[in-house]
């Protein structure tokens, strides 16, 4: 019995010649094996797939109900009203920034003067 | 295949569970007495993003136009606390936040008792999330702004906020 790759190298003269040989005598249901074994797996590829997805979906669901549920309520109405406070708070944060960086600053001129004192 | 799945509902988990922890602390403290909060919303920052003004002086001389950088941003809350023990225990929460590991010290100062701390998450490219918090003797102050801030553009913001003498 020839395999797969045996007939994949079989060239089209000799292909013909087999298809037109009577006395090779071809399965009555061959036709249906075939569909058979290629509807198999597809079906069960779509099962999967299908149960996969009906997961993720659920999944997600719940995370997003979960989230509406412990959304608080807007402090604000007005957007301008929202963006004054976001600017106070940026106002508080830059002022930390600052504050860090100026002490680096303090401290980087007494490690220069340290250095300098230690090298002369 | 199952693989496949498996890792597909861990990274929605993740993906829930990453932008909850400042909503979960301010959820927590906005009720408490002695606290006022501030929680703004996805929704009401789109509609800031829609302020055609949003100019900002960020140093002598030069404005910046926030509403591209405020368009990225997806929920911000803030705590004032009043209240000493209340403020000590959510310090401590913070703390255990951030010893999850998503959050690394962007800059921390201590000055005669009051300390300051940022805190960063996200990757190279993108800040997920900005933790503030600062403590002083007569009160904590909390505040974290989640989005998908591009790095670049933020740390230069800092950059320019720190050299100038506002």
């Amino acid at each position: 019995m020839k395999s797969l790759k045996d007939i994949e190298n079989m060239s089209l003269e000799h292909l013909e010649a087999v298809s037109l040989d009577e006395t090779i005598v071809v399965p009555e249901d061959l036709m249906q094996k075939i569909q058979e074994s290629l509807s198999r797996p597809a079906k069960r590829r779509v099962w999967m797939a299908g149960a996969a997805a009906s997961i993720i979906l659920l999944a997600g669901l719940g995370f997003g109900t979960a989230r509406w549920q412990d959304e608080p309520k807007d402090t604000f109405d007005d957007p301008y009203l929202a963006y004054a406070e976001l600017e106070k708070a940026f106002a508080i944060m830059s002022d930390g920034i600052r504050k860090g960086v100026s002490m680096a600053e303090e401290s980087e001129a007494i490690i220069v003067r340290t250095t300098s004192v230690f090298s002369e | 295949m199952k693989k496949i799945y498996a890792m597909a509902v861990l990274l929605l988990m993740a993906i829930g569970a990453s932008a909850q922890e400042g909503r979960n602390i301010y959820n927590r403290y906005s009720d408490t007495e002695g606290v006022s909060a501030v929680y703004i919303s996805p929704a009401m920052f789109k509609l800031i993003g829609r302020i055609p003004e949003l100019n900002v002086e960020i140093g002598e001389g030069e404005n910046m136009d926030l509403a591209p950088l405020v368009r990225t941003f997806s929920g911000f809350y803030m705590l004032d606390i009043e209240n000493a023990s209340v403020g000590r225990e959510l310090l401590r929460e913070v703390d255990s936040m951030i010893s999850k590991g998503r959050y690394e010290l962007l800059m921390e100062v201590k000055d005669d008792g009051d300390i300051v701390r940022i805190y960063t998450a996200g990757n190279d490219k993108t800040i997920e999330s900005i933790v503030f918090i600062a403590t002083e003797p007569d009160g904590t102050q909390f505040m974290c702004l989640d989005g998908t801030m591009n790095r670049s553009e933020v740390e230069s913001l800092i950059a320019k906020v720190a050299s100038s003498d506002m």
